[in-house]
């Protein structure tokens, strides 16, 4: 897998050269985020009143499929008050063609047609063909034709609940500024990837420009745009499929034969990142369970890495000591069933595990309120787990309050959730059972059911939970009565190549709505993002969500406690919120999220 | 193990004893947090109305009095003796007979308190001796000091606030389903309201109150008029007039043979010319009262209903201004709903 990735971006944040986007594929998984400045002549939003600067991430979510997420923000913004985060917008690219030696690649973007002030709106059919011209000099030609019109919503935010009603069609001419209407093109005349000259007719003006990228990953760049006013910018690029040295290192001391052993330190360090570990030298088997990593594939090449000289080559990886199944660690890794006999007995489970407390980050978030455009309830919780049974644990912690401008409950430090989870597993049936007091103030039980066959496309889920709404007063707890009802099944069905899932749930939400939810989940080696948009009878609303692990992961670590921070947070953003659509709470984790971590093909992609 | 198992149970026993007690809910605090804007709405207040008094309306009668020379020779004539006869005495004497005619004295002494009728008033001779003692710089002191009757309290003129039109109070609801963050909006709005509303109402009784305090004064007072201006009223004022008059008569009979003479008639005569002017100024009393107590207190109830019309306006104006402000607060946190997403 390459590491390289092309960070020089367009104003926008995609690939391209000034103002005009390119038909260049990017690497699969490549994320990159920066800013660019738009001077005031320029400006799209209020030409020739306000400069801009555009905010941007964007992520090759599939290898063809690139979406690009953008906040346009307006500088200097004379009406006090008038100010939000910035015009959200969200770009989809897809390279219908890709590039070969005689043809160009060829792409079509589309803004999505949700917003309501997307003055940077890019609707467009782009070609780009990549010349080379001599050792180490490309230049990269672009030309392409932008949509003189595009899809808006002539709708207020303050009753934005349904994101596909009110579309309506704009011109751009009709617009102060007309961002890519009509033909545009370009070329980069570049060295390597390090560095470029660029010139652009971007359908209304000439621009030219120069960049440089350092350390592969740091795009600087600036540019004259009509021999006029200047535009900057920067980009930071990284990609989320390679793993780390460390990993990557084992992997290849794995491959090589014969194999060498690994020295008595490192195997005592890196076994100590296990927990009831037990080693069958007979059968070849080694059960553990390994909480540091959200990756399960990570524990098993420390596992190889730890025990290069064993004949063991089959992992049982646990959760809550419950056996996952057998994971068979060849050149490509197999998964299996275990048998009843293979199954660990029950039994006290306490003295197996490590004391493991880890720091929890929680963060929610109202935005573009004008008073204060984010308004946000920040805490972190010092989280631990006891092992009690077989599948059964505690879940407690601490929660120190950081900030909170959403509701006037006291910042007072107090119990983080606190509540029972029991994990089952047999075979392709898994249930987590859960009772308590949850995330997002509900206590009450849940219950998830699903069938999962590990090495298969397709799982079905169903959940159902009975909770109420609790928080803690600065004298004890408020509760209120146990009538909120959750019930939803889903469906879901992954794709190897990428590792893909598309799930598609509805039933009854929090507040008591019904509806029905699409997901659209991309799996990456840490990381996890995810498009999803909904609708139910309270609204129809987008959104994106991610998990990622909190860095630096292990802290301190003893053979019988260790401090870490968490080895997911996460989060999920949603285009319209206060209409209560499709709500749900959170119990430590969904067994779906949990379940397609130890898919085999999952485990495969990151094997080389 | 044992050590891990008590650590639990430790653990477990103090989560029992921190979760077990379940508490009432804390006022309001899983509302939206305060901002600068709901704040000052949470803070809003009416403006306080200084309330206004009916004043207190009412029939001052009218009355007639000695004058202080009259005080003062009435006192005198009791001290009167063969070797002594006052200063004050002798100077009426001879500012009488410096002042009235003969004929005017001889008639005046034909008078007696007993027969001072309304017709001996009304004779041309009184008429001219009572008109020429009005006017005598002399007598002039000598004569009755008369205060007419007076209605008190009318002469503020009337005050009436201005009132500021309120506007719409309906909540400012978007169309089809509620962001939280107005309905919040609206929810604290309509929290003011109904303060501003109680606050209006406390006022508005207060005016009520006062009012009904001013009508049960306006009854006293009417009925205490009533009882101050009938004819039984100045027919007591006469007698006691007719009762001074006789009294110094007949201080005056015994003193006569210390007196030199002529200054006899001369005092009788100013005793007499005094009750007629007493009666004279009664009588005057009695005919001026132009205004009945009913008509007063009609007068003094308008008044009262123009002051608490006055009071409630100012009441409903303060009032409006607030609601005013509360509304343009409310439509300024609606502004601010600018609902570009959440996340959690």
């Amino acid at each position: 897998m390459g590491t390289h990735v092309h960070a020089q971006t367009n104003i926008s944040g995609k690939p391209g050269l000034i103002y005009i986007p390119s038909a260049r594929q990017t690497d699969d998984a490549s994320f990159q985020f920066g800013y660019h400045f738009n001077p005031i002549r320029y400006g799209f939003r209020f030409n020739r009143k306000n400069s801009e600067g555009i905010y941007f991430a964007n992520v090759t979510l599939l290898p063809r499929l690139e979406i690009n997420v953008n906040l346009l923000r307006i500088n200097h913004e004379v009406k006090r008050g008038q100010k939000g985060i910035g015009d959200r917008q969200l770009d989809i690219k897809y390279v219908l063609l890709k590039e070969t030696a005689r043809r160009p690649a060829v792409a079509v973007i589309v803004s999505a047609p949700f917003g309501i002030d997307n003055s940077l709106s890019t609707n467009a059919l782009v070609a780009s063909k990549t010349l080379r011209l001599g050792n180490r000099f490309y230049a990269d030609v672009t030309a392409g034709f932008g949509s003189p019109i595009y899809v808006q919503r002539d709708e207020s935010e303050k009753s934005n609940y349904n994101i596909f009603e009110s579309l309506e069609i704009i011109k751009k001419k009709d617009l102060s500024y007309r961002y890519l209407s009509g033909p545009f093109g370009g070329f980069n005349l570049r060295f390597d990837n390090k560095a470029g000259f660029m010139a652009e007719w971007d359908s209304q003006h000439f621009n030219a420009g120069l960049y440089t990228t350092l350390f592969k990953r740091w795009t600087i760049q600036a540019g004259v745009l009509n021999f006029d006013q200047i535009t900057f910018g920067t980009s930071y690029a990284v990609n989320m499929l390679p793993l780390s040295k460390r990993l990557r290192s084992y992997q290849e001391a794995a491959r090589t034969k014969p194999v060498k052993p690994t020295p008595i330190s490192e195997k005592e360090r890196l076994l100590n990142n296990f927990e009831n570990l037990t080693i069958d030298s007979t059968s070849g088997k080694i059960t553990y369970e390994q909480r540091l990593y959200r990756s399960p594939y990570i524990g098993m090449v420390e596992m190889e890495r730890a025990l290069p000289d064993s004949n063991s080559r089959e992992f049982i990886p646990m959760f809550q000591g419950v056996p996952i199944g057998a994971y068979k660690m060849g050149k490509r890794i197999s998964y299996r069933h275990l048998t009843n006999d293979e199954m660990p007995r029950p039994g006290f489970l306490l003295n197996k595990y490590k004391l493991d407390f880890w720091l929890q980050p929680v963060f929610a978030a109202n935005f573009g309120y004008r008073e204060k455009t984010l308004q946000s309830n920040t805490s972190l919780l010092l989280q631990t787990q006891f092992y009690l049974w077989k599948g059964l644990a505690l879940n407690a912690g601490v929660l120190f309050p950081i900030t909170n401008d959403m509701d006037n409950r006291p910042k007072i430090i107090r119990p983080a959730p606190v509540f029972l989870n029991q994990f089952l597993a047999f075979g392709k049936h898994f249930i987590s059972a859960s009772a308590g007091y949850f995330y997002n103030d509900q206590y009450g039980a849940n219950v998830q059911y699903r069938h999962h066959d590990l090495t298969g496309p397709w799982s079905f889920g169903l959940e159902g939970g009975l909770t109420g709404l609790y928080y803690y007063t600065r004298s004890g707890i408020y509760y209120e009565k146990m009538n909120n009802l959750l019930l939803i099944a889903d469906a879901a069905y992954r794709f190897s190549k990428p590792d893909l899932t598309l799930k598609l749930s509805g039933g009854r939400y929090l507040a008591g709505d019904e509806g029905v939810r699409f997901d659209l989940i991309r799996q990456f080696t840490n990381a996890e993002i995810g498009l999803y948009v909904m609708k139910t009878q309270n609204g129809t609303t987008a959104g994106f969500n991610f998990a990622v692990p909190i860095p630096p992961g292990k802290i301190a670590q003893s053979r019988k406690a260790r401090f870490r921070t968490t080895d997911e947070f996460r989060w999920e953003y949603s285009y319209t919120r206060g209409f209560r659509i499709g709500e749900r709470y959170r119990t430590g984790y969904q067994l779906d999220q949990k379940l397609r971590q130890y898919h085999t093909d999952y485990l495969n992609r990151q094997r080389p | 193990m044992k050590t891990r198992t008590l650590r639990l149970l430790t653990l477990l026993t103090f989560l029992t004893f921190f979760l077990y007690e379940c508490k009432d809910k804390e006022a309001d605090s899983l509302e939206p947090a305060n901002t600068e804007l709901s704040s000052q709405l949470d803070k809003l207040e009416m403006a306080p109305t200084t309330l206004e008094e009916t004043p207190d309306i009412k029939l001052v009668p009218g009355k007639v009095e000695a004058s202080t020379k009259t005080q003062e020779l009435n006192k005198s004539l009791s001290t009167v003796t063969a070797s002594n006869i006052p200063a004050s005495v002798s100077k009426a004497a001879e500012e009488v007979s410096a002042s009235l005619s003969q004929a005017d004295i001889k008639a005046l002494n034909e008078v007696s308190p007993a027969q001072a009728t309304k017709s001996v008033l009304n004779s041309e001779q009184v008429r001219v001796i009572l008109s020429k003692a009005s006017t005598d710089a002399k007598l002039q002191s000598y004569l009755s000091l008369l205060t007419a009757a007076k209605v008190e309290g009318l002469l503020d003129g009337k005050r009436t606030g201005s009132v500021t039109a309120g506007s719409t109070t309906s909540p400012a609801i978007e169309a089809g389903n509620t962001d939280d963050c107005i309905a919040r909006a609206n929810e604290k709005f309509e929290k003011t309201k109904e303060r501003l509303d109680d606050s209006k109402a406390k006022d508005l009784g207060k005016i009520n109150d006062n009012y009904n305090k001013d009508l049960e004064r306006i009854q006293k007072n009417l009925e205490k008029c009533t009882g101050e201006n009938n004819a039984a009223y100045f027919e007591a004022l006469r007698q006691a007039g007719i009762k001074v008059a006789n009294d110094a008569l007949a201080a005056l009979e015994k003193v006569k043979p210390f007196l030199r003479p002529g200054q006899y008639e001369y005092l009788k005569a100013l005793i007499n010319v005094q009750l007629l002017d007493y009666l004279d100024k009664v009588n005057q009393l009695e005919a001026a009262k132009t205004a009945t107590c009913t008509e007063i207190a009609e007068k003094a109830k308008a008044r009262a209903e123009e002051t608490k019309n006055s009071n409630t306006a100012r009441v409903e104006a303060n009032y409006n201004d607030a609601l005013a402000k509360a509304i343009e607060l409310r439509d300024k946190m609606i502004e601010n709903c600018h609902n570009q997403g959440g996340g959690k």
